[in-house]
């Protein structure tokens, strides 16, 4: 079967539309009372589960009050406390001090560490992460805390020159730029070359959950100058190169309208669910949603409905089974996880977020059952 | 002429012969007696079919033995969600290995395999029934604690024992689909790992016995249950997975020499080509001496001039001294104790291509066991010509990204067409500083015609140029230049500037040939090329290390360094257009061509060597000194030392006090050679005039201690208490810090001493051949110059 069948929404299952959140979309930064800066867990990071936190802001409430923000990975100033504890917003220079709204998995994490840091300049200002991969390095002075679970895919236009269906040698091969097409041409072409394999800028978790879980390359691979190394690969909307995000050029995580007909990327299943239901905002674009298959021409299952059991993703010759779906955390340091707020709407599966199992599945995620809200994940940051 | 003061970092080790692999180039040495102390272990339950087999398990040193293993039911692919073998080292004298006990989740940047499967954590999202381990009091969740050799218990890793840099552990042994896979394990003494204590001498005076345990894994789960992810996330210290576990006994040779208090310590001092011979006669030395031999690694320079000191020790070089510099009368004694083999040594697993043939695809992730290089292409690799081992602008745009997509490699070694490698091959790991041996191997790229030519600029059949910065280098030098430091931008940091990876870090220099090929076999770069934007200030971070099945890294070597990590060496082109592996027989066919230097009984490489069996870097390491200037005692000592090494040093095996494998016994004419100077030395050179009878030196500590790898010392040299003025008198008692595991042990991840290292490489690149600056940045301490002085040796 050629191509991807577009879905329509009676297809994904999700429910009809009167059952979204609000009259569209929840917004960017927390709104409606108590002031967003008054409530007790604040959050950054990633762009994978900034809607879905959105929702769940407005939804849990304790003692009849709102106690998250969550801010989205890219937006305005905020205070995430009555006094101090300011963010600059995206894009900006940072001032008065240099510290910006934290963009994406790793430096919410990141802010997070901060926040806990005697002396840092943002100290007790967040009190937990959004994180879409448990990255940084062993230790425990965060806990990861579950509460969904996504799938990741790759992207590519309706009308792409590239296939809607991969074998994951395939992908790799795309990612190392061995694949036809994605060489690294001459240096008479200006090292270009003709198809790009994009991804989301650096410390996105999605960035890394895709590059290093699923295509199995370590960041170090991508240490070097494009012209020569893995020149096909580009987080960049100019596609100029790695790693110069100025003026805005750096990817951003699910927003599949930075393709075009020579491109491919990696989005979350549940972010194109919901952006493609009208749940979260779009930026589909043109983009649709391709499947790793197993073997060259074998009858895709398309992971359009979250499908539990797109668990693993065997690639071609020796097994290499990549896990293709994930978790998706909350990161709260280990130290907090006894605080009254945090054990309530965190930990375990009584949790008041993990109670919200309906309006998680409504923004494309799969949810977790028992498994929702365990604290036996640490890392140190 | 500099008179240095050194104590003497007595780097005990002990050094067998160690396999090489299974391979075109047969082993030299002691491999029948390797061989003979393989173990093959068996699994049982559900890995009843699994067949474990460890190269070697008796005499161990700090060296790499090469594991296999057959029978897992299907392959744990790039990304370890399963199918896979957990292994570690452990101490202990239970019947079986015990889980607190082993060196295991000191790894910190862990890219595959579950949440758990490479710490101590034995609480997580699927409970093990088996498991009694609780949460202790404040921990934030369940860990097997590691208790240590020294008493010492931890709750959990981060351990003071072992980290990211310096374990052994091997969570993720690569197994292919056919349930077949090897590794290549370090094993190693109490220095290395001062948690296990292994090799440390007991009470008894036996050496500690550790164990090697191997945890297999498939797909199930500790609740018995395939993972519901397809990928394991609990540990291998989880009690139901430590119960499957398959153990083998390690027997190590005692660390550390032990003479009786007050023996005589006498210092040797030279090139690190002699070293794993003499780290390996060591123990047997002071028993058959009298004395004990503390061996400092300097490089052929320095040694040539401590020939001329008022005390010239017993010195180790490859090249003589320039007969000019030696004054009248002083004559100089040469005689050979080691033969062994200079090269480049790889560690390439094969990835196939995108589009590979079915017999490459085979392959995947086993080794490469043999490699052509010609002179041109070692060159290519020596001078950044490669587009993506330079940082600069200029580069000449119609040369190769790097080695594998260079037509030259593809054209001579057709069989490695269709593979790559995760990052681009395009340098070698260089060992800094000056030394006889690179020498050696500029000589080597210097006698070919084409190498000559590309090194003028002339482009290779396919259009490939030398990068301008090198562009007519001089051949005639002992050290390896980095003259293009270019600096790569990584983008912006965020607070306005941009990140620059330089050079230096990106491609940075080994300390010698040790670190070399340990490094090598353990797929470190050493490369500092992760950003870490979190830390403060902002810093460069080592690169983790490669994961095997994945690994690409040649490095400059000799022969019994890189048997003793495992690693394979290059097939180099000949005078006659052959390719030649270094083995015994040819290496003995190369040192029959070397010719006679205008010194007496000192030969020199012969690049037109012209038997096609020959292999064209042999390396002859003599003992040299001024036998008429050396104490009575001194000369009583270095004649027995030389006797031991020509006769008994000579034998080869992997026992304490034999010829380690990757030497090639001297043949009965050096032996006759070396013997004649232990006679002349005896004689103290037949010295007419008796000088008045001289103050024996102090007695220093001799029991030398199998002491923890404690601070970096700065390669075998301390500062010592004194001024280092030449004297005929006592001098002062040396302070031995302690034995090293090598004179150039490298800390974890601090700068510390590596980043003068980093310091002297550029100051080396810029004056190329003279040893001042090396001695100036590493030496803190004025040294002064001895009446003697006769200007630098050639």
């Amino acid at each position: 079967m050629k191509g991807i069948k577009r879905f329509s929404v009676a297809a994904i299952g999700l429910g009809v539309a009167g059952t979204l959140i609000s009259a569209g979309m929840a917004v960017a930064d927390p709104s409606g009372s108590p002031a967003a800066n008054t409530r007790p867990l604040q959050g950054t990071g990633s762009d994978t589960s900034e809607e879905v936190m959105n929702g769940l802001s407005d939804a849990v409430t304790i003692g009849g009050s709102k106690v998250i923000s969550s801010y989205n990975a890219s937006g305005g100033t905020f205070t995430s406390r009555p006094t101090g504890c300011s963010y600059a917003a995206t894009g900006t220079v940072g001032a008065p001090d240099g510290v910006l709204r934290p963009n994406g998995s790793g430096q919410g994490r990141a802010a997070l560490v901060a926040s806990e840091t005697v002396g840092n300049p943002r100290e007790n200002c967040l009190d937990f992460a959004r994180s879409s991969s448990v990255g940084g390095t062993a230790g425990s002075n965060l806990t990861y805390i579950p509460f969904a679970k996504d799938a990741v895919a790759f992207a590519v236009t309706a009308s792409s020159n590239l296939p809607k269906q991969l074998t994951l040698a395939d992908l790799k091969a795309m990612y190392d730029c061995t694949y036809p097409g994605f060489e690294d041409n001459s240096a008479a072409a200006g090292w270009q070359s003709n198809f790009k394999a994009l991804l989301p800028q650096s410390g996105s978790g999605s960035r890394d959950f895709f590059y290093n879980t699923i295509l199995g390359y370590a960041n170090s691979t991508l240490t070097g100058d494009p012209a020569t190394v893995r020149g096909c690969v580009s987080d960049e909307k100019d596609r100029s190169g790695r790693g110069d995000y100025t003026n805005n050029n750096g990817i951003q995580e699910h927003r599949a309208n930075v393709l075009d007909n020579n491109s491919i990327i990696g989005v979350s299943i549940a972010q194109y669910i919901a952006q493609a239901t009208g749940t979260s905002p779009t930026f589909i674009g043109k983009g649709v949603l391709g499947s790793i298959v197993n073997t060259a021409g074998d009858v895709p299952s398309y992971p359009f409905q979250l499908n539990t059991t797109y668990g693993t993703v065997a690639g071609a010759g020796d097994s290499q089974n990549a896990p293709a779906t994930r978790d998706i955390y909350n990161v709260v340091p280990t130290a907090d996880l006894n605080d009254p707020e945090v054990d309530q709407v965190f930990t375990g599966s009584d949790s008041l977020l993990c109670l919200q199992a309906t309006l998680i599945a409504k923004y494309g995620f799969g949810t977790l059952g028992s498994a929702c809200g365990a604290t036996t994940i640490t890392r140190n940051n | 002429m500099r008179r240095l003061t050194l104590a003497v970092a007595a780097a005990a080790l002990l050094v067998p012969a160690v396999l090489l692999g299974s391979s075109a180039a047969p082993a030299v040495g002691a491999d029948s007696d390797e061989a003979g102390t393989a173990v093959t272990v068996q699994g049982t339950g559900r890995f009843s079919n699994l067949k474990v087999t460890v190269s070697k398990t008796d005499h161990l040193v700090n060296e790499v033995v090469h594991i296999t293993w057959s029978g897992l039911k299907g392959g744990s692919g790039d990304n370890f969600p399963a199918n896979y073998l957990q292994i570690m080292q452990c101490w202990g004298d239970e019947a079986a290995p015990v889980r607190e006990k082993c060196q295991f989740g000191g790894l910190v940047d862990i890219r595959y395999g579950g949440f758990n499967a490479a710490n101590r954590q034995v609480n997580g999202q699927v409970v093990d029934p088996l498991e009694t381990i609780t949460k202790a009091p404040g921990q934030p969740n369940a860990y097997v604690p590691f208790q240590s050799v020294t008493g010492v218990t931890e709750p959990n890793t981060p351990s003071q024992f072992f980290g990211g840099y310096t374990t052994n552990e091997q969570p993720f042994g690569r197994t292919a689909s056919d349930g077949t896979g090897q590794d290549y394990f370090e094993v190693q003494t109490g220095r290395e790992a001062p948690g296990l204590g292994c090799g440390s001498r007991l009470p008894s005076g036996a050496a500690r016995d550790c164990w090697l345990a191997i945890v297999p894994r498939d797909n199930v789960e500790v609740d018995g249950n395939p993972s519901s992810t397809g990928t394991l996330n609990s540990s291998p210290l989880s009690q139901t997975n430590w119960n499957d576990k398959l153990a083998v006994r390690l027997h190590f040779d005692p660390v550390g020499i032990t003479c009786p208090i007050g023996t005589a310590e006498k210092r040797l001092l030279g090139q690190e080509e002699v070293s794993e011979a003499i780290v390996r006669w060591q123990p047997k030395l002071c028993g058959e001496t009298g004395s004990i031999f503390g061996f400092s690694q300097v490089s052929g320079d320095l040694a040539r001039n401590k020939v001329l000191d008022d005390d010239p020790w017993l010195n180790f070089v490859s090249r003589p001294l320039d007969p000019a510099t030696v004054p009248e009368g002083r004559p100089v004694t040469y005689a050979p104790v080691t033969i062994s083999a200079l090269g480049i040594a790889f560690n390439l697993d094969i990835i196939p291509s995108f589009g590979a043939p079915a017999d490459v695809q085979a392959k995947r992730g086993q080794r490469v066991e043999s490699m052509k290089l010609s002179p041109r292409l070692v060159a290519k690799l020596l001078t950044q010509s490669y587009l993506a081992g330079s940082y600069s602008p200029g580069m000449p745009p119609g040369n190769a990204i790097d080695m594998l997509r260079d037509p030259e490699f593809k054209e001579l070694n057709p069989q490695l067409a269709k593979i790559k490698t995760e990052t681009p091959l395009v340098s070698l790991l260089q060992p800094l500083g000056l030394a006889d041996g690179h020498a050696e191997l500029w000589g080597y790229i210097n006698s070919d015609t084409d190498a000559v030519d590309f090194i003028k600029g002339k482009a290779d059949p396919w259009g490939m140029k030398i990068n301008p910065r090198y562009k007519n280098l001089s051949l005639d030098r002992s050290d390896f230049p980095r003259s293009d430091l270019g600096q790569l931008n990584l983008g912006d940091n965020g607070a306005g500037g941009t990140i620059e990876v330089q050079e230096l870090d990106a491609r940075p220099f080994a300390a010698d040939m040790h670190e070399v090929a340990r490094s090598a076999v353990k797929g470190d770069t050493l490369s500092r090329t992760q950003y870490d934007r979190l830390a403060n200030p902002p810093v460069f971070k080592k690169d983790p290390p490669q994961v095997g099945g994945q690994r690409s890294i040649l490095g400059i070597t000799d022969l019994p360094t890189a048997l003793r990590y495992s690693l394979p060496m290059v097939s180099l082109k000949n005078a006659a257009g052959k390719y030649v592996a270094p083995t015994s027989a040819s290496i003995r066919a190369g040192l029959a061509q070397m010719k006679k230097s205008e010194v007496d009984g000192v030969l020199l490489s012969n690049p037109d060597a012209t038997d096609p069996e020959a292999y064209p870097i042999p390396v002859i390491t003599y003992a040299v000194t001024s036998p008429q200037q050396l104490p009575a005692d001194d000369a009583k000592a270095y004649s027995a030392f030389l006797k031991y090494a020509a006769v008994k040093g000579q034998v080869p095996g992997i026992e304490q006090g034999k010829l380690p494998g990757g030497y090639v016994p001297l043949p009965a004419a050096m032996v006759e050679q070396t013997l004649a100077a232990a006679g002349l030395i005896a004689r103290r050179g037949d010295r007419t005039n008796e000088p008045a009878a001289e103050p024996s030196a102090t007695p220093t500590d001799t029991v030398v201690p199998p002491a923890s790898s404690g601070p970096v010392a700065l390669p075998g040299v301390v500062p010592v208490a004194g001024n280092g003025a030449p004297s005929k008198g006592p001098v002062a008692a040396p302070v031995l810090t302690g034995p090293v595991a090598s004179p150039f042990t490298t800390p974890d991840n601090a700068a510390g001493p590596q980043r003068y290292l980093l310091l002297a490489a550029l100051a080396l690149g810029l004056a190329a051949g003279a040893f001042k600056p090396l001695t100036t940045w590493l030496y803190a301490r004025k040294l002064a110059a001895s009446p003697h002085t006769t200007g630098p040796s050639s």
